[in-house]
Order: C-alpha cells, then sequence, then structure tokens
C-alpha cells in the first residue's frame, strides 16, 4: 500500500509531463532536426530532404534579410518591452491608489487592447494610420494643427525608417494591459503595514517608492521582463497584416521572417534553423535577466 | 424445428441485408474556406446520379497559406485524399502528386478556356490533364466616372498609357476641386503579390515577361520592364501620387477598397472582384458602381500594343495521386466545374473569382463591367508556375517598393538590373 502511495505523484504528474513533452519537447527537437535537412514543402511530399548538417546555419549568417530581421527585432523588442512594463507598472501603481474609484472598470476598459484578437487589433490601426483610409492622415487635412506637432505625415506605415518604430509603439498599446497585471499581482502583495511604518518613520514618497515598492516589486518585473520578452520575440500577426514586413522588409521581425521563409517560400529547413536561433535568443535573454536582475533584500 | 426456421429467417434477413445495403464511399477533399458549401453541392449531385452508393464527403478547409501546408503535409504522409484544390503557382510542387486524365474522356474538358487548359496540360503527359481549372481573375484599368464628370472630363476612353497620362494631367490642373487628399492616379505597391501582378501587366503589355519561356533567367529588366516601373514613375515624378499612398496598402483588398471610397481618381488596376466583393464591402450596389465608375483593358503602351494583357491566379481542381476513389472524385471535379456548379445556389462559387469554362462565363454577367472582364480573359498570361516563383515574387516586389520610395534618386533600370540578378542566383 505504502509503495503504491509512493508512485501516486509521478501519476498524477504523468499528464502534464507528456503534453509537455508531446507539444513542446517533441516539436523542438524535430525542428531542430530539419534545421539540419535542406527540406522544403516539395521534398516533405517526397519523404525527406537531404542532411546538410550546419549549412542553413552558416547560409542564414550570410543572409542580409536575416541580418535585417535581427536588427529588426532588437529594435521592437527593446521598444516594446520597455515601453510595456514602464506603462504596466505606472498603470498598476495608479489603480493601486486608494485614491482611484471604479478600479473594476478601468482595468476592464485596459485589458481590451490585449484580449481583442491581433488580427482586429491590426486591422484598426490600419485604419486609424494608413495613409489613404486612415483617420489621422485624413483629419490631418481638416485639422491642420496636426502637421505642426508631427502627427499629420502620411507615411507612419511606409516610411523605412520609421515603420518598427511604429510597429513597437501599437505592440505596447495592445501589450501593456499583461504588463499591468503582472505588476498589480506584485503592488497587492506589498502590505500597507510597510508603508505605515515608513510614513511613520518619516519617509518621504520618492523614498518609500525606492526603498520600498521597487524592491518588493522586483520579482514581479523580472517575471514581467522574461514573459514580454518572450512574448514580443514570437510576435509576427500584427506585422504581417499591417506591413507584411515591408516596405522592402524594413519592418520584418524575425519571427515574420521565419513565417515568411516557411510558409510563403517552403523553405523548412531553413525557417527551423532561424527559429532555432530564435530560441536561442529567448533563452540567452532570459538567462541575462536572470543573471543580472536580482530580487533586493529589504530591511 | 421451429427455432430451425427462426435461424434461416434471420439469416435470410441479413443476408437479404448486405445485398440491399449501399456501398459506403468517403470522398476525402482538401481545399479552401470559400469552397466548402461548394463542395457539399457537387457531393449531393454525385450521390444523385450513384444512388447505389453511400457517399459521404470529408472536406477540409483552410486559409490560403493553411492549404499549401496541409496539402504538402499529407500528401507527404500518403494521405488518401481524393479531392484537392491548388493554387495555379502551386503546380510545379503538386504536379507530381496529382493523378493525371486523358483528355479526351473528361466530361466538359472541351469547354474550359483554350489558356488555361495549357496550363493544366503543362505538367502531364502528352494527351492528358491534370483536372480541371475551377476558376480565375482578372484585372482592368478603373476610373472615377462621376468625380471626372464633375472636373468637366467626360467621355474618358483610355486605350494607352498616353491617354492615361493626359487624363491624370487633366485631373492634375484642377486639383483645387478635388477633396482633400484625393490622387489623380493610383496603383498598388503594397506588401503583398497584387503589387507585383499589376505590375506584371504593364509589363506583358510592353511586350516582356517574368522569366525566359524555360524559367531559368530572368528577364523583367529588360526594356518593357524599365518602361513599365517608369510609366509608376512618370506619375510620382509629376506629384500625381505620392509614395506613402501606392506602399501604404496592407493587401490589394484595402487598395481596392481605398479606391473604391474615391481616393484616386484613376486605378492603374484593380482585380474584377472590386465590381462583386469589395463594393459588398463598402456598402455601393452594383448599379452604382456602374453609374459611378468606368473601366476599360489594360491600356498598352501604344496604339499597336497588345490591350487587356491581365495576369490570371486562380485554382485547379485535381485528384491527388493516392485517392481511393479516383474516377468518383473526377466526376465530382466536373459537376464543380461546369456550368452547374457554378450556378449553384450556395452561391460560394462567386467567391472564387471567374470561370474558365465559357458555358459559365454567364455567371459574371450581373458584376459590372462583365464585358471587359471577359474580353480580358483572352488575354490572360500567368506567373512562372515554378517553385521558386514565391521567392522570386519577394524580389520583384521589393524592387517595385525600392523604386517608388526612391524614384528621385535611382533608375527603373538600375533597380530591375539589381533584381534580376538576385533572381537569377534563386534559379541556379
Amino acid at each position: 500500500m505504502t509503495a503504491n502511495k509512493k508512485y501516486i505523484p509521478y501519476l498524477l504528474i504523468l499528464p502534464a509531463l507528456l503534453m509537455l513533452i508531446m507539444l513542446t519537447i517533441f516539436p523542438l527537437i524535430w525542428s531542430f532536426y530539419t534545421s539540419t535537412r535542406d527540406m522544403t514543402l516539395f521534398d516533405l511530399m517526397m519523404h525527406g530532404g537531404s542532411n546538410v548538417g550546419i549549412r542553413n546555419y552558416t547560409d542564414l549568417f550570410k543572409d542580409s534579410y536575416f541580418w535585417n530581421a535581427l536588427k529588426n527585432s532588437l529594435i521592437f523588442v527593446g521598444i516594446s518591452v520597455f515601453g510595456q512594463v514602464f506603462f504596466g507598472t505606472l498603470l498598476a501603481s495608479v489603480l493601486h491608489s486608494k485614491f482611484i474609484k471604479g478600479k473594476g472598470l478601468f482595468r476592464a476598459i485596459y485589458l481590451i487592447p490585449w484580449i481583442a484578437s491581433s488580427v482586429i487589433v491590426a486591422y484598426s490601426w490600419i485604419y486609424f494610420l494608413d495613409a489613404n483610409l486612415g483617420f489621422l492622415p485624413s483629419m490631418s487635412y481638416k485639422w491642420t494643427f496636426l502637421n505642426s506637432i508631427g502627427l499629420g505625415r502620411k507615411d507612419w506605415l511606409t516610411n523605412p525608417s520609421l515603420v518598427i518604430f511604429v510597429l513597437a509603439v501599437i505592440n505596447i498599446w495592445k501589450g501593456t494591459a499583461f504588463s499591468m497585471l503582472m505588476q498589480s499581482a506584485g503592488f497587492q502583495s506589498i502590505p500597507d503595514s510597510v508603508y505605515e511604518a515608513a510614513e511613520v518613520d518619516g519617509a518621504s514618497i520618492l523614498q518609500r517608492f525606492s526603498k520600498i515598492t521597487l524592491p518588493l516589486l522586483m520579482p514581479f518585473i523580472l517575471i514581467n521582463l522574461v514573459m514580454t520578452t518572450m512574448i514580443t520575440f514570437n510576435v509576427y500577426d500584427i506585422i504581417l497584416v499591417m506591413t507584411g514586413g515591408g516596405p522592402m522588409h524594413s519592418s520584418e521581425v524575425l519571427s515574420l521572417f521565419v513565417y515568411n521563409v516557411g510558409f510563403n517560400q517552403g523553405e523548412l529547413g531553413y525557417a527551423a534553423a532561424a527559429s532555432t536561433v530564435l530560441l536561442i535568443m529567448n533563452l540567452v535573454t532570459t538567462i541575462l535577466y536572470l543573471r543580472y536582475i536580482k530580487p533586493v533584500e529589504v530591511n | 424445428m421451429k427455432r430451425v426456421f427462426v435461424i434461416f429467417i434471420l439469416l435470410a434477413v441479413m443476408l437479404t441485408t448486405c445485398l440491399v445495403a449501399k456501398e459506403k464511399v468517403v470522398l476525402k477533399s482538401v481545399g479552401r474556406t470559400w469552397a466548402k458549401e461548394n463542395l457539399e453541392w457537387a457531393a449531393e449531385k454525385l450521390q444523385e446520379n450513384h444512388p447505389e452508393l453511400d457517399i459521404v464527403l470529408d472536406s477540409s478547409v483552410y486559409e490560403y497559406n493553411e492549404c499549401r501546408t496541409q496539402l504538402a503535409m499529407r500528401l507527404s504522409r500518403g494521405e488518401k485524399l481524393d479531392i484537392i484544390i491548388i493554387d495555379n503557382i502551386w503546380l510545379s510542387e503538386f504536379s507530381g502528386m496529382m493523378r493525371q486524365f486523358d483528355t479526351a474522356t473528361l466530361a466538359g474538358y472541351d469547354d474550359i478556356i483554350p489558356a488555361f487548359k495549357v496550363i493544366l496540360e503543362k505538367y502531364a503527359d502528352p494527351g492528358k490533364t491534370l483536372g480541371y481549372y475551377y476558376s480565375t481573375d482578372d484585372r482592368l484599368i478603373y476610373w472615377n466616372k462621376a468625380v471626372m464628370e464633375k472636373l468637366g472630363i467626360t467621355d474618358v476612353k483610355i486605350e494607352t498609357w498616353d491617354d492615361v497620362k493626359k487624363y491624370a494631367t487633366m485631373i492634375k490642373e484642377k486639383e483645387d476641386q478635388l477633396e482633400p487628399g484625393v490622387k489623380p492616379v493610383g496603383f498598388m505597391a503594397g506588401a503583398t503579390e497584387h503589387t507585383n501582378s499589376r505590375w506584371y501587366d504593364l509589363l506583358w503589355s510592353a511586350g516582356g515577361d517574368i522569366l525566359t519561356p524555360d524559367s531559368k533567367e530572368a528577364i523583367f529588366n529588360s526594356e518593357a520592364g524599365v518602361d513599365a516601373l517608369e510609366f509608376y514613375g512618370w506619375f510620382l515624378k509629376n506629384g500625381m501620387v505620392a509614395p506613402e499612398d501606392v506602399l501604404s496598402p496592407a493587401s490589394g483588398e484595402v487598395y481596392d477598397q481605398a479606391f473604391v471610397n474615391g481616393k484616386f481618381v484613376i486605378s492603374l488596376g484593380n482585380g474584377e472582384w472590386i465590381g462583386s466583393s469589395t463594393i459588398q464591402n463598402v456598402g455601393m450596389s452594383a448599379e452604382q458602381f456602374s453609374n459611378d465608375f468606368g473601366a476599360a483593358l489594360i491600356p498598352a503602351p501604344t496604339v499597336d500594343g497588345e490591350r487587356g494583357t491581365s495576369v490570371a491566379g486562380g485554382y485547379i481542381y485535381g485528384v491527388s495521386k493516392f485517392a481511393e476513389h479516383p474516377e468518383l472524385a473526377i466526376e465530382f471535379i466536373g459537376y464543380l466545374c461546369g456550368p452547374e456548379g457554378w450556378n449553384d445556389p450556395t452561391s460560394s462559387s462567386k467567391k472564387a473569382g471567374i470561370p474558365t469554362v465559357k458555358s459559365a462565363l454567364y455567371t459574371i454577367d450581373s458584376i459590372p463591367f462583365s464585358a471587359e472582364i471577359k474580353e480580358a480573359l483572352e488575354h490572360a498570361r500567368f506567373r512562372p508556375t515554378i517553385q521558386e516563383y514565391s521567392k522570386i515574387s519577394d524580389v520583384i516586389r521589393s524592387a517595385i517598393q525600392e523604386y517608388v520610395l526612391n524614384f528621385e534618386t535611382t533608375s527603373a533600370k538600375t533597380v530591375l538590373d539589381n533584381a534580376a540578378e538576385k533572381v537569377n542566383a534563386i534559379l541556379k
């Protein structure tokens, strides 16, 4: 009986483990295997594709489109993550304030962009920014002050040096709610008594923020950074719908590059190599976060 | 004795049931989302013609890219798919997986417009075909007649590139009478294949082509290609349209919608769907579209040139080589692609474009400018049906965009030559 009981925990975690193996571990191994083969959609039908070792990787590092996508990814992820965590924390702190009424309503409103489908979000922004159909460009003919504050331009989605930044802002708009939820949990975990004690000791608002709030929020910020970075590295749907990665690949991020190479051009082996690089970038970023951002002890 | 009699009766009943029971046939198909109801109609039709069978249609439908991936994956593992639908540009990828049929024995095969039969037979043995060409699309030049009339420009007749320039100049001269933001001319240079296909129409009308006939080398950078790109450049250089106006549309549909909404007075190319799905999307009736807009065949560079050259896209229905019921499958496809299939009351066929069988062409008569649309079919041209086309398409599209963005500092020749070099590297 005791011996049987010993196995029960293993039995209980078995379904989850099997799911993990089937849905994550096996596809990862398969993807890595595919990345070592010269495999197209056509080869798939012909059962195979030949083994090319690391050639897909060496070709990738010689491909200017890959480096362009990598550069775009770093810009897109950098701006998005900073913006989402910053604004998420700001919104969470505002909603945590005892002076705000109707917090539930505000929280629900802020969540709308996050829960909306990416395609709907993309089309909403197209109808806001598109040079021909967009609200902002068409309003700029009527409201000329928009031109004087720099919002009257028509090339939001077509200027190669601007478009990736515009897409990052849209991604911040969509993803901030996620950060806000994470940070809200952090704020709620800080007991009021800590602030009350600090207030009695004469701590200013700034001191309370820097010595209490920020250190106690740090574990949540860390998790937030890791998750937001991973999610943002994999974002491609909004970009695909809004610009298709153009013009001239100027808004093509790495995940969209993988999609285009794999599913439009049918180069499965090459796309698998690029997705392995994407995975490694995600892992390295996560390790760096965990290594360099440490929770601070509060005295 | 009684027990023996009962057993005898039971056995007799079982035997009779087995003899009378219909043979169950499951037809498996993989196709596009819009085809679903149409497929179900054809299954009913097949059932009517084979009362001795119990026909069940097991159909899976997908969006564009997913359809291609599913077909590749399912055929690669030898799945016994009977009916498959493929875009004509996937033909070289999938032709090896398709069953060939004798052209002389296929019902209604002769009814297919000749240009489309050529594509069906290109990857088959002599005298054989890969199935039926189901639907296609073509392009015309459209203009906003209502706006032009307001500007005093009537009796518009566009046959050559110079005609377009002439009318665009007349509109530009009266620009102050246009709504703010309305441009005399528009064309598609956005992120999708629509950018390529609409430029190919001009390339072909100038006598050029994308690749050599053996698809081994790029020739779109010929004099015709340069002329076609400079034709766009002329409108940009003369301020009749700005780069962001033509680069912005995220898809051909968004561009078409902008045109119907009055953003451009003349549009250098729109698919025939502008008179059906696009106007429906913006809440315009076919009658209003016919009254307020004009259309003509894609113009030629000069009066001696070929007007109406238009890229023909579209879908082919075929039978996979793993099919369990190839004869039934091809009969099914015959119904689907024939005039009855196009007149199917479920109307799903309407979402697919224009029929390629002559006797079904009447089904597009309700679409505005259907006479021109039908005439353009006679000048249908095809993109290269080779595996590398999606890569080539990306290079050509980027070249068009590069020229549009830098038309003041670069030449059409330089941009196209660079693109041709990249394409030749892909084709090696």
